[in-house]
């Protein structure tokens, strides 16, 4: 993006297009830069190291797209905070979880638990095709 | 523990070619949250010295520090969504 930003300057330098026509270019590559960057995370293939970043992908076919970047230190944070909410009302999550098909007793969330999750989220990947085309990919990188 | 965000930038772009691009500094609003997580941390501090000595043992303390630490976490979200009409893309940084 460097090179192309010089190329438009250097263009208003040499008086072939106008400081007008210059700034609205620079805007554009700018916003094209924004919307490359959140559209194209990282691949997975080949990354070393923790993975920092969740993606949330989804790809419509009648055109609306979503993504979505999620800290992994967010999702840690909120994992972590489970483990603190008042043993009242974590039994009230808990049976509301099991009624909707989650048995799952965030009370035995432990802090190398929580760990080992952040951790092996490195592997995941949910890739959902559905019948009519639409596309829903969640990853870690 | 990060500071909470700084700094919300919302890029909203339309198929007409109008753009529209906010820059929300919500570091305005620190003081205001330092006041507010102050006063929530001594509130559950009592809370938690109250509960403790009638022998019910709560961690509220732990927890406000928590929701405090999971609002600092936010920097770095991005969501972008994107149709026919529209782009919205809003980073938190």
């Amino acid at each position: 993006m460097g090179e192309e930003r010089t190329r438009i300057l250097s263009l208003v330098a040499e008086g072939k297009i106008t400081a007008e026509e210059g700034s609205r270019l620079l805007d554009a590559l700018e916003a094209h830069g924004t919307q490359t960057a959140v559209a194209e995370p990282p691949t997975r293939t080949g990354s070393t190291g923790a993975p920092k970043f969740m993606y949330v992908k989804v790809v419509s076919v009648e055109g609306d797209n979503v993504n979505v970047k999620i800290p992994l230190s967010l999702v840690r944070a909120g994992l972590k905070l489970t483990s603190l909410i008042p043993p009242q009302a974590m039994e009230q999550i808990n049976k509301q979880m099991a009624d909707h098909g989650m048995a799952i007793d965030l009370s035995n969330l432990k802090h190398e638990d929580i760990e080992e999750l952040i951790e092996s989220l490195r592997e995941m990947e949910i890739n959902v095709d559905s019948k009519n085309g639409d596309n829903v990919r969640v990853y870690c990188a | 523990m990060n500071a909470p965000p700084a700094v919300v930038d919302v890029h909203v772009a339309e198929a007409g070619g109008r753009r529209l691009h906010l820059w929300l500094p919500v570091f305005v609003l620190w003081p205001l949250l330092l006041l507010a997580g102050g006063l929530g941390i001594a509130a559950a501090a009592l809370a938690d010295a109250v509960l403790f000595s009638m022998g019910r043992p709560h961690r509220f303390t732990s927890f406000v520090l928590g929701c405090f630490e999971a609002v600092g976490e936010t920097r770095g979200t991005q969501v972008f969504v994107e149709n026919e009409s529209r782009t919205v893309d809003v980073t938190v940084r």
